[in-house]
């Protein structure tokens, strides 16, 4: 089960201690 | 780490990030660089091709050179028939060669494209590898 965070900065901090990359979805909901 | 920006509650983000069409999906690294992004809609199997191959990409930016090999892997053992593949089997032997400094690599990319691929665009973009010796 993927959680979405809503904020690039908290995926950045996260993406830090885990060595990870960053995966942004850009989404327009209408 | 997976991150959903919403255009009508965040729109600031789409300005800063320059995004003109959704879906767009951006790949960013551990210090919040872009190094790739893709638009429009994929199915499921097509987007997780293609989301490792763009993660394996910036892994490839990132010199990570083990770990990008094994997520072109990924992308050319799990999702065949995909859009992805092509692209996968060029910046495989691009990997190869960025770690050994063995430009063989990438002839042998460029004969494994003619032979699976023939007239691919990555197939094209790899012609210039034909005039290295086997």
């Amino acid at each position: 089960m993927i959680t979405w965070k809503d904020s690039i900065d908290q995926g950045v901090n996260k993406a830090k201690e885990e060595k990870k990359l960053v995966l942004v979805d850009f989404f327009n909901p209408q | 780490m997976p991150v959903r920006i919403n255009k009508e509650k965040q729109e600031n983000l789409f300005k800063t990030y320059t995004i003109t069409w959704t879906p767009t999906i951006v790949i960013l690294d551990a210090e919040g660089e872009e190094h790739y992004r893709f638009t429009g809609f994929l199915p499921p199997r097509e987007f997780s091709a293609a989301i490792i191959l763009e993660g394996a990409k910036a892994e490839l930016d990132l010199q990570n050179y083990d770990l990008a090999i094994k997520c072109f892997n990924e992308v050319i053992e799990k999702y065949r028939g995909t859009p992805a593949v092509p692209e996968a089997v060029f910046y495989l032997h691009v990997a190869k060669y960025l770690s050994t400094h063995d430009p063989k690599n990438l002839r042998v990319g460029f004969d494994r494209l003619t032979k699976e691929f023939p007239g691919a665009e990555w197939t094209i973009k790899a012609a210039p590898y034909r005039l290295i010796g086997n």
